[in-house]
């Protein structure tokens, strides 16, 4: 009898030690995500009420310019901002692999957006790019640039939250590449010289593609976090001018909270959803260990 | 044949040596822009504006006016205290919770184990903004509108931070626990006996991921609470920029505030940091 109640003690205690934990995931995680899922089939009719609509909240959305520009919006900053992210952080990263007391300096210094918060990000780079008074017209007038509207034009406003997203992001996805650039063996470059490797030939035939995983998911992480761009974007141009930063996002928070329209916000939502959940099912079929015996053991538990 | 490479490996060095150059200045120009802006006039910082001269970025007369105007007329204490307590207080919980769980999937064989495990590493894979809409209903649901529990709660239990325990805890040598069990130690006094002393650098890394995590939330604050006196630094701030009464030199006062608290705790500990981070993205 007691050996009984031992023996289910010991098999509770892993619940037990699990349960704070899957408590706060299910309920500010999991459930929010089908609340989503569920509200997305809603509307709001007379009275505050919400009644069942079928697929009426997406059929409207993709008859609307509004959802359709947005769309669009969003695909123009992820396609144009992640690879030159990734290519940006690959450069710096390749540049900072030194061992030397300067350049472990500068990388304590390019750290520095990283600790940097987006709300501050922007609001510096905001004031920095006033159209009359901020500095970068005055640098570019040094320059014989003519000073540029930059926020405040249709054009320009989506490169400029680019601008900013890199200045904010580069130096962190770096890390990851950095890192994994440090864990290659110094001997297998040697080798490679061995046979006859230049600069070039080396970079894309040993070190890329023993970078592959650190760049896998820093790809995916990235265009994921570009998926979901919003702060630059609440916060200095409202999704204009005319439309032109008005990314998913951001037409997601104005239904549910400026308009009070939750249904379309959910809908918004599930739609980005379904394309997150393609790009975690992407980063899960690059990184499944299929070639990698030793990982594989590892993390049987995981894949 | 050898003067050729030395002047070669002369020219590369001095293209490095630009091009890591314009790094810096192109990292160090907002931020030292804002610094030396904070510690001048608003007046001052128009009029220097432009053209570009050498006091557009060195301040003519040097000034703490705009620090003590923001922390007294603006009382931004109050968002920096809120940020700090909201930050301190997920930290805690986030120990609890996170290494807790890291140590049921380190060191227990149980049942559904896989399929837990991937909730919570598919968890962490989520980015916020995706749920934040939602979350506020679920928040709205359970009466947590205008409580520091609404910011810390959804923050607190963190796949990618339980990833990391995980991972520390599993190279922790079972003999090591076995011998406080022989002992008659409990589960979770061998954890906090012998675990916890053992694991400082993970806990260091997960704390600190989770106290900038917190410092630098705004949607979810934003949406979370609507009384003035519960803004965290970061809504504060957005305020500022929102509004647009507010003077250059005080909005900049404010964001070096917010850059060097976290730099204060982040810079000693910034190998911690880094470690955790690219453990996290590494997972080896």
């Amino acid at each position: 009898m007691r050996i009984n109640r031992e023996k289910i003690k010991k098999q509770l205690t892993p619940y037990a030690l699990l349960s704070l934990s899957f408590i706060l995931i299910v309920l500010f995680k999991v459930y929010p995500i089908l609340y989503a899922l569920w509200g997305s089939f809603f509307k709001r009719v007379a009275g505050g009420v919400m009644q069942f609509a079928g697929f009426e909240n997406f059929t409207m959305l993709f008859k609307d310019p509004d959802f359709l520009n947005s769309v669009w919006m969003t695909l123009k900053f992820s396609i144009i901002i992640t690879p030159l992210q990734v290519v940006l952080a690959v450069g710096l990263a390749l540049l900072l692999n030194r061992n030397h007391v300067l350049v472990r300096a500068t990388r304590t210094i390019v750290y520095i957006p990283v600790a940097v918060n987006m709300v501050v990000a922007s609001t510096i780079w905001n004031l920095m790019l006033n159209p009359s008074s901020g500095i970068i017209n005055s640098i570019l007038n040094v320059f014989a640039i003519p000073s540029q509207p930059f926020l405040t034009s249709p054009d320009q406003a989506m490169y400029v939250v680019m601008v900013i997203c890199c200045w904010k992001g580069v130096a962190y996805w770096m890390m990851f590449l950095l890192a994994g650039l440090q864990n290659i063996n110094e001997r297998i470059y040697e080798a490679g010289r061995i046979d006859g490797t230049n600069a070039v030939t080396e970079l894309f035939l040993l070190t890329l593609p023993l970078l592959k995983n650190p760049l896998i998911f820093v790809l995916i992480s990235d265009s994921m976090i570009n998926l979901f761009m919003f702060v630059p974007v609440y916060l200095l141009t409202s999704g204009g001018p005319q439309g032109s930063t008005n990314v998913l996002m951001y037409e997601a928070y104005r239904s549910a909270f400026k308009f009070s329209n939750y249904g379309r916000s959910y809908a918004i939502i599930t739609v980005l959803m379904f394309i997150t959940f393609i790009i975690i099912g992407i980063q899960f079929w690059f990184l499944r260990d299929k070639d990698e015996p030793r990982t594989n053991k590892r993390f049987r538990g995981v894949s | 044949m050898i003067q050729t490479k030395t002047r070669f490996s002369v020219f590369l060095n001095i293209f490095y040596t630009i091009i890591v150059l314009v790094v810096i200045a192109v990292t160090l120009l907002p931020v030292f822009f804002a610094v030396s802006s904070s510690l001048r006039s608003d007046a001052e910082i128009f009029h220097y504006a432009t053209p570009l001269s050498l006091h557009t970025f060195i301040p003519v007369q040097l000034t703490w006016d705009s620090y003590s105007q923001l922390f007294v007329e603006y009382t931004f204490w109050r968002p920096v205290l809120n940020s700090l307590i909201v930050a301190t207080a997920t930290v805690l919980l986030g120990f609890i919770v996170n290494a807790l769980a890291g140590y049921a999937f380190a060191k227990f064989d149980f049942k559904g184990k896989n399929v837990l495990f991937l909730i919570y590493l598919f968890s962490f894979m989520i980015p916020f903004e995706m749920i934040a809409v939602p979350l506020y209903k679920t928040a709205e649901i359970f009466n947590l509108i205008d409580h520091y529990s609404a910011m810390v709660l959804p923050m607190a239990a963190n796949g990618m931070i339980v990833f990391l325990y995980r991972q520390f805890f599993m190279d922790i040598p079972d003999s090591l626990m076995e011998a406080a069990t022989i002992d008659g130690a409990g589960k979770l006094r061998t954890f906090f006996q012998i675990i916890v002393p053992v694991s400082k650098p993970v806990i260091i890394s997960a704390s600190l991921m989770l106290f900038i995590k917190q410092w630098d939330a705004f949607l979810w604050p934003m949406l979370a609470t609507t009384k003035p006196a519960m803004k965290v630094i970061q809504v504060a701030i957005s305020e500022f920029t929102l509004e647009f009464t507010i003077l250059w030199n005080i909005i900049f006062a404010a964001t070096v505030v917010a850059i060097l608290i976290p730099a204060c705790v982040l810079l000693p500990l910034q190998k911690y940091y880094i470690k955790g981070a690219a453990a996290s993205g590494l997972k080896e």
